[in-house]
């Protein structure tokens, strides 16, 4: 039985763990292209790609605060120019969710692209295929399970992120509140016990249900990639 | 060259010892009290206790957070000897959990708080709460979870008194704690927030537009509660004593508090 706090919690959490994860993917996929090719740079650019996971959630929220909250600068020309009031709204949490899942991303997404066979480009570029088309047909058919594997561990962490969020978009019921913020909710009021567990029950049957379903969308995505390299061979 | 080595290795021992020497008395010092107390205390209970630790005493460590919050805390077994709470109902949720000997301290009013000299001048208390709408803009009005933060019930029930609920309903900024929704306000990312007339008085940042009049919401009541299962109770009733004595009365009062009754006379 689902209360409508625990309705708008969960439905809120998916929004913001997709449109974080949606969102950041092309940033991530390019990073990541730039992090395989290596060269000069990218001991740094790596660091910096990590910062967010071993950063305090809390640190992250404040920086977006202090950039992009409604006093700050940048934030007040996105209010006042592009009318996109990031803090205290979903979106916010959303950006908070992307910035903190970033490097599950990139990372799963650097493997899938260091793991190609050079010798498959060579052999691409060698039967005349223009770069795009190379990308389109080589590349981003083998980096696909990195990508879904680390499109849904990413998403599985955006569910689950609390300190960013609460600290840059706070802890509003219907705007805001995703379901670990919800469950703080639940947990500061005496005899919200009832209330936390329901939702502790929600949090892990969607966490248990995101690995489940990145897992076996690998595996398939695997052996479907390997028929379509039989058959472009 | 072997001198220098073992004089820099006596000298790491040395500070090591030291380290592992005052660990365990910084954890637990002996003798020292906690007290548990409402996010709005903060300012004013730390300077009582100071006023405490200059007349001799061992200054008692002092845990600030949503009354609510710490109820939960000190009902799961958190160890502490006294509760300040910011309303009643959360000292008697938690004399259900634990051995308690609580009475009123402290008063306080509602008051309607924002970042000094942003907001035009309130004339008028009712003409003022009704144009709340307007002044918000597309802005928040922050203050404590209604859910379970007492500054935040007290705020709701004013709220629903003056009608105001159903246009604001979708334009509140819940917070963890009062202090966190007042935060939101002089940071200048709410225009408007819900607090303490004693919040106007110790933040420097904030003004009152507004003191609330008191038939708008539930009498506000901080008690003092006493955790009577809790170790060094003669310590903590010390300490119990001087909060309530004519001179920490002053301190109260000067803090924006209105001492109540109850005190014995000391």
């Amino acid at each position: 039985m689902m209360g409508e706090v625990e309705m708008l919690a969960t439905l809120l959490s998916l929004k913001v763990a997709a449109v974080a994860v949606l969102g950041s993917l092309p940033l991530a996929l390019m990073v990541a292209t730039r992090l395989a090719r290596g060269g000069r740079g990218t001991l740094i650019l790596d660091a910096l790609v990590h910062l967010p996971l071993v950063l305090p959630p809390v640190v992250v929220g404040y920086l977006l605060l202090i950039t992009l909250g409604t006093q700050a600068p940048l934030g007040g020309w996105l209010k006042d120019v592009l009318g996109l009031r990031l803090v205290f709204h979903w979106t916010g949490a959303a950006l908070a969710a992307a910035v903190v899942t970033f490097p599950f991303q990139v990372r799963a997404l650097r493997l899938a692209l260091e793991a190609i066979d050079p010798g498959l480009h060579r052999a691409a570029q060698s039967l005349g295929l223009a770069p795009w088309a190379r990308f389109r047909r080589v590349t981003f058919p083998l980096a696909l399970p990195g990508l879904l594997a680390g499109a849904i561990t990413a998403f599985a962490a955006a569910l689950g992120e609390f300190g960013a969020i609460m600290t840059f978009a706070a802890n509003i019921p219907g705007e805001t509140q995703t379901l670990p913020l919800a469950i703080y909710s639940a947990l500061q009021t005496p005899g919200g016990e009832a209330a936390a567990r329901r939702l502790v029950a929600l949090a892990i049957a969607l966490a248990l249900a995101g690995l489940l379903l990145g897992e076996s969308a690998a595996r398939h995505l695997r052996a479907r990639t390997g028929q379509t390299l039989g058959s472009f061979r | 060259m072997t001198t220098a080595f073992s004089h820099r290795r006596r000298l790491g021992a040395l500070l090591l010892l030291l380290t592992l020497g005052l660990l365990p008395q910084g954890l637990h010092a002996e003798g020292t009290i906690t007290v548990f107390a409402a996010a709005s205390l903060r300012e004013a209970l730390e300077k009582q206790a100071m006023a405490y630790a200059a007349e001799g005493h061992r200054a008692p460590r002092l845990v600030f957070a949503a009354s609510s919050t710490l109820a939960r805390q000190l009902a799961a077994g958190a160890e502490a000897q006294l509760f300040l709470s910011a309303d009643e109902r959360w000292m008697a949720n938690l004399g259900e959990a634990r051995p308690l000997s609580s009475a009123p301290l402290l008063g306080n009013r509602l008051a309607l708080l924002a970042r000094k000299g942003t907001q035009p001048p309130c004339d008028g208390l009712e003409s003022c709460l009704r144009a709340l709408p307007e002044r918000l803009g597309d802005g928040r009005l922050a203050l404590g979870d209604p859910q379970h933060v007492p500054a935040g019930r007290y705020g709701q029930a004013a709220l629903s008194f003056y009608e105001l609920l159903p246009a604001l309903k979708e334009r509140l900024l819940p917070a963890d704690s009062v202090r966190t929704a007042l935060a939101w306000v002089a940071r200048g990312e709410a225009p408007l927030g819900l607090g303490y007339a004693s919040d106007a008085r110790v933040l420097p940042a904030l003004e009152a537009l507004a003191i609330i009049p008191a038939e708008a919401h539930p009498p506000i009541i901080y008690p003092l509660g006493r955790l009577l299962d809790a170790p060094q109770q003669g310590e903590a009733q010390a300490f119990e004593a001087f909060l309530r004595s004519p001179r920490a009365r002053t301190a109260w009062e000067e803090a924006g508090f209105t001492p109540l009754a109850s005190a014995p006379q000391s």
